[in-house]
């Protein structure tokens, strides 16, 4: 039961990732990806991490994915031409060579070691490993300060998103004068120019010299910005 | 069962504890409106931080203990390691004072991505378990890869930013795959526990270990520079702001080999057959393509960039010895690579916002005569990063030296004065600059010294240097005269530091 | 035990230190240190015990505790005339700058003050570490002094410079620490008495020895090592080259007595002929060289290097009578160099400017003062029977003669060889035909105080050469009879 359901997870977390690369509508893709996610889920719960699968069905096919779709929506799949990479034919032939025989590599390695793996049970483990329950307590007990520090590790890189956002907008010349204040915040409609996630998508020009920023968003959409 | 809550030693724990909480702080006084609170008590709060954290670091000095369940060591080579951190932080806040960066970025966020940065490498010098390893070195990794962007109208500075972060997440996810293995092999994730692990078992030839090892050396290796893995180094330190060069230049340094200190010489020690000859082999590749490397720039943020990678050689080299004489010849090197680089830096800060020519050599011909101050202070740094007598440079080489003869690594030894040979080609290039050539023709602006935009206005005011900048680079280029004169302070506190991994000897 | 060395050793750097901020009196203030160190060091040879064993006014504190690094510095038979030359020279140049008037006086007499400081400091560090550091620290001054006061092609010629030499320096660096690591015995330490008891393995000794000859012979320069010296000197101003080339080689010739040969014995027994052969090349490479060269600079700079040979000649014959002429050369050569220096830049003042041969002759014609003065020098450098340096020459040939018969015997050709391009040094610059833009002149008041003592002092040493023989020669000869001994019982150095 458990080969089948390994051999059925496998195929379809394979299946997905290639899809992923192959498929050229955006939305395809992401939907491939889905799928690939979910796949490693059961493979994870194969191993008994249930607190994992549960994470990777969470977090990744779940909420990554919604964020996935929204940019895709938000840029307009369908009729994106092909990307084009600025390589050579020199390059291509190089990268493909590469590949294979990086390919051969795995496989020799794959198929040296005689796939003995499949057939045995793997590693020892206690009962009650990597369930949900211990996770939580490691987490509150013997890992607790990495985890308090991936928390503020979120909590910075939110701002480190907002600083590098804002740029978007464009950071008008007396821009500090109009910056977002918490008190102006709290008092009234939010001000122009505070790299806000809808003048980031472009919705309202940013800053109030609207020109000015304007010209400098399409000198970087011009040179491809971020 | 019901878990036991872990002791929370606070006092321990407060070096760290000041440097986040200062980086809230910071980072909500920065939405005040006046723009008196955003431009001076915001970076006034950020040096106060620095201070605040060296000082409990010289109250918790002797202690040595574990916190929160062994997650983080607090010794000697923690505090002094944190000391060159924090001295190196508030040396960058003078630097950004009246810098583009932090106008750009917005005061509270940028100076609360340097407080943050700082945090994340106390914690990965203080690190004894893989799991806080890692979250020290993305707490260290990420704000930076932001703080490189953050002269955002200067094309080169986004560039920057995005190369360190790619690369950088490279290095992250070889160096987390590198632990997982390290994990599989020993079964543990406390560095005493893999200590043990080696000593009771003949796990050493274990290619499990074997490819831990080699994929955590990885990991390090971009974040500390060293070759093959430093090409991200020219780059990402000339297109960052300078204040912010200075800062990875120095402060990634000593972090990522405070990570190699405990991880290598204390928890993979009993491994060190495995791991020392390629160490050894990485330092000689390192200190040959730095200093080669350096040969032809002519921007000096580059040259810098190329000087730390050799120098990352340098300090490789007292860490394959494990013993308790390199370590403390790492420690002491760490702490001279801070006054001369910042020195350097301060100088190139100067003249940057002086002059059209940014960081070009150019910019420092004929600098002697002009302005013979910034130019003695470069000449120190430039003379004791070659390793000349009478700087501090000297003294820190000669330990280190001293350490790979000692470690039976003597080919070493030979190889760092052939890379300090090679290194005085472009170092007292700088120096011939200065004092040898006349300064150029062209009128000397006053009006710009930022390079080409991206965008954006062209007319914004000039940063002029303040006497910050000139004071930071007399107070570390004085220090780097001083300590190579007079080095017995440093030793004393290298040798204080050598007890802390009490495995070595 | 009244005279403090460091005294001695600081105060040049003190005295160029003020005049950094003494503007244009920066010449005198320098000039006052000079003088006061050059009467330190003749108190130095007065008050010198001869009878005494061992090193005198030694003072010794602790500089590093943690890496057993002492300041320790003392004077002996081996470096105290050397000393008196350097403090001689260094006044001289000091003085002859000063008449001269260079631009940014305050620079250029600091750095002059600091060489000086950096120059005694390696002739009067008993601390291997001690002597590594101001041998290198020695070159600093010189790259500044050259690359911003010299002639033309400066930069590229001082940088050649600086890293070339420093190649030699930074391996002995690591040799030093090697030698103090490797020593056997309880921790380590760097003190030179100390380590002469701490023999170290014939292995160790040998590539230690290798780096540090590397070093000494580059700084000479050496017959293979000598590529920096013809840019090198065509670069340096004309009195900062009298000090370099009168006083910078002879540290590198006392390196090897002072450190080479009591730590590395068996090692120096061991590459004797090798070193033996370089010398040899060395002279006869130089003398060639000074030969067939026109360029004035040139000629001393390879009639130096052949000197130098003599001196390295005298010293691995590793027998007390060689190296005591190697001693008295080594004071003989700086002693004559440095006017003669003087006289070039003479010269080509008369020659309109230009420092080659060809353009000069027929300056002694409304010149007899200097005129006489060159022939002094002249006859002294050549060797002539009566001046001192015949004396050195005559003693590093028989302790030679007594080693090895044949290298001597070549090496003679080398002293006929000095004969031949010194006196076509002077015939063809002072007699011959007068030069197209020659304008014979003598010397004012002011370029005789520089060179009027100078020549005093060579006559007077010429008169009375025991001076230096009979307080050098104990020490002298205590400091290669380990190497001397190996010398003579090559089976028993071959197992330790």
């Amino acid at each position: 039961m458990a080969e089948l359901f390994f051999f059925i997870a496998g195929i379809g977390a394979i299946a997905g990732a290639v899809g992923v690369v192959t498929l050229r509508n955006p939305f395809y893709c992401v939907l491939a990806l889905v799928s690939h996610l979910l796949s490693l889920a059961a493979l994870f719960l194969l191993l008994r991490a249930e607190f994992v699968a549960a994470a990777q069905v969470i977090v990744y096919a779940g909420a990554v994915m919604v964020l996935y779709v929204f940019v895709v929506a938000y840029i307009g799949g369908g009729e994106q031409p092909a990307l084009r990479p600025p390589v050579g034919r020199g390059q291509r032939m190089i990268a493909g060579l590469c590949t294979l025989g990086l390919f051969a590599e795995l496989m020799v390695a794959t198929l040296g070691s005689g796939l003995k793996a499949i057939d045995s049970e793997g590693a020892p483990y206690r009962p009650g490993f990597g369930s949900p329950a211990q996770i939580g307590e490691l987490l509150l007990t013997k890992f607790l300060l990495p985890f308090e520090l991936a928390s503020f590790l979120l909590l910075i890189a939110a701002v480190g998103a907002v600083v590098l956002a804002r740029r978007r907008g464009g950071v008008g010349e007396a821009g500090d004068e109009r910056r977002m204040s918490a008190l102006e915040f709290a008092r009234g409609p939010a001000p122009l120019g505070v790299g806000s996630m809808a003048e980031a998508a472009g919705d309202i020009p940013g800053g109030v010299d609207a020109e000015s920023s304007g010209s400098v968003s399409s000198t970087i959409g011009e040179r491809g910005g971020w | 069962m019901t878990p036991k809550a872990p002791i929370i030693d606070w006092a321990g724990l407060s070096p760290l504890v000041a440097l986040l909480g200062g980086a809230v702080i910071v980072l909500l006084v920065g939405l005040l409106r006046p723009r008196f609170v955003r431009e001076v008590i915001v970076p006034l709060l950020a040096l106060a931080t620095f201070a605040t954290a060296a000082g409990l670091g010289i109250w918790q000095w002797g202690e040595q203990i574990s916190l929160i369940s062994g997650a983080l060591r607090l010794d000697q080579l923690a505090i002094a390691l944190m000391w060159i951190i924090c001295a190196t932080g508030a040396a960058a806040v003078l630097l950004s004072w009246r810098a583009v960066a932090p106008r750009e970025a917005a005061h509270g966020e940028y100076y609360a991505l340097l407080l943050t940065s700082a945090a994340g490498m106390l914690v990965l010098v203080a690190a004894q378990n893989l799991v806080t390893l890692f979250a020290g070195l993305e707490l260290l990794s990420i704000p930076l890869y932001v703080l490189c962007a953050t002269e955002m109208r200067r094309e080169t500075s986004l560039e920057s930013g995005l190369k360190y972060l790619i690369i950088g997440s490279v290095g992250s996810a070889t160096f987390v795959y590198g632990l997982a293995f390290l994990y599989g092999a020993t079964g543990s994730t406390d560095f005493a526990g893999i200590d043990r692990a080696l000593n009771s078992s003949s796990l050493v030839s274990d290619p499990l270990l074997l490819t831990g090892i080699a994929l955590s050396v990885v990991g390090l290796g971009f974040k500390a520079s060293i070759a093959p893995f430093h090409q991200w180094t020219p780059d990402v330190y000339e297109g960052a702001p300078t204040p912010i060069t200075a800062f990875m230049a120095v402060a990634t340094k000593a972090a990522a080999f405070g990570a190699f200190l405990r991880l290598f010489d204390g928890a993979l020690l009993n491994a060190q057959a495995d791991w020392g000859p390629a160490l050894a082999a990485l330092a000689a590749i390192t200190i040959v393509v730095g200093n080669v490397g350096a040969l032809g720039q002519t921007s000096l943020k580059r040259l810098m960039a190329w000087s730390s990678v050799a120098q990352a050689g340098y300090l490789l080299a007292g860490v394959v010895v494990a013993t308790k004489l390199g370590l403390q010849a790492t420690v002491f090197y760490l702490a001279v690579y801070l006054f001369m680089n910042i020195a350097a830096f301060a100088v190139i800060i100067i003249r940057e916002r002086q002059t059209p020519l940014g960081d070009d050599i150019a910019a420092f011909a004929g600098l002697g005569t002009t302005a013979p101050l910034p130019a003695a202070v470069m000449t120190v740094a430039m003379l004791s990063l070659a390793g000349i007598p009478a700087t501090a440079g000297f003294i820190g080489k000669f330990y280190v030296i001293e350490a790979a003869i000692d470690g039976n690594y003597a080919w070493l030894g030979i190889v760092i004065v052939i890379g300090s040979m090679l290194s005085l080609a472009y170092y007292l290039r700088v120096v011939a600059a200065m004092w040898m050539l006349e300064a150029p023709e062209a009128p000397v602006s006053t009006v710009t010294g930022r390079p080409a935009l991206a965008g954006g206005d062209l007319d914004a005011p000039a940063p002029g240097a303040g006497i910050e900048v000139y004071a930071v680079a007399a107070v570390f280029g004085v220090a780097t005269l001083f300590f190579g004169i007079v080095p017995s302070p440093l030793f004393d506190l290298a040798v204080k530091v050598g007890s802390s991994l009490t495995s070595l000897f | 035990m009244t005279l403090h060395l460091s005294i001695l050793l600081w105060l040049p750097a003190a005295a160029g230190l003020l005049g950094l901020f003494a503007g244009r009196a920066a010449r005198w203030v320098t000039l006052a240190g000079a003088l006061l160190a050059l009467a330190f060091s003749i108190a130095l040879i007065a008050d010198f015990d001869t009878s005494a064993k061992g090193l005198q006014y030694v003072t010794d504190q602790t500089w590093i505790a943690q890496l057993g690094i002492h300041y320790k510095l003392g004077v002996d038979g081996l470096n105290l005339f050397l000393l008196v030359l350097t403090t001689l020279l260094f006044a001289a140049s000091v003085l002859w700058s000063g008449l001269d008037r260079v631009e940014r006086p305050g620079q250029f007499f600091f750095w002059l003050g600091l060489a000086e400081t950096a120059v005694l400091g390696a002739l009067l560090a008993q601390d291997l570490a001690l002597f590594v550091v101001f041998f290198d620290l020695m070159l600093i001054p010189f790259f500044f002094l050259t690359g911003s006061w010299g002639g033309p092609g400066r930069v590229p010629a001082v940088l050649k410079l600086v890293i070339y030499t420093l190649v030699g320096s930074l391996l002995m660096l690591t040799a030093a620490i090697a030698t103090a690591v490797l020593a056997p015995g309880q921790g380590t330490t760097f003190v030179l008495s100390e380590l002469a008891h701490r023999t170290l393995g014939t292995g160790s000794q040998e590539w230690i020895f290798l780096c540090f000859a590397a070093a000494f012979l580059v700084k000479m320069p050496a017959f293979p090592l000598h590529g920096w010296m013809p840019d090198g000197y065509r670069a340096m101003p004309m009195p900062v080259l009298a000090v370099f080339s009168g006083v910078l080689s002879k540290v590198a010739a006392y390196g090897f007595l002072r450190i080479a040969l009591p730590l590395f014995p068996q090692a120096a027994a061991h590459y004797q002929e090798l070193l033996l052969l370089i010398a040899l090349a060395t002279i006869l490479y130089g003398s060639v060289l000074a030969f067939t060269t026109t360029n004035t600079r040139l000629i001393l700079g390879y009639s130096s290097m052949a000197q130098l040979g003599f001196i390295t000649l005298g010293i691995f014959a590793l027998r007390p009578e060689g190296a005591q002429g190697a001693v008295i050369q080594a004071v003989n050569h700086g002693l004559v160099v440095a006017p003669a220096f003087f006289i070039c830049a003479l010269l080509a003042a008369r020659a309109g400017g230009s420092e080659d041969l060809r353009d000069m002759g027929g300056i002694a014609a409304r010149a007899p003062v200097l005129a006489a003065l060159f022939l002094i020098v002249a006859l002294a450098n050549l060797a002539m029977p009566g001046s001192s340096n015949f004396v050195g020459e005559f003693l590093i040939l028989l302790g030679v003669f007594n080693a090895k018969i044949v290298i001597s015997i070549v090496a003679f050709t080398g002293v006929v060889l000095a004969s031949v391009y010194t006196l076509r040094l002077f015939i063809r610059s002072m007699h011959n035909r007068v030069g197209p833009n020659v304008v014979s002149r003598d010397i004012t008041v002011s370029d005789g105080l520089v060179l009027v003592p100078l020549v005093a002092v060579i006559l007077a040493f010429a008169l009375y050469p025991q001076l230096a023989l009979h307080k050098g020669e104990a020490t002298i000869t205590r400091s290669i009879q380990p190497a001397a001994q190996a010398a003579a019982q090559p089976q028993i150095a071959a197992t330790p």
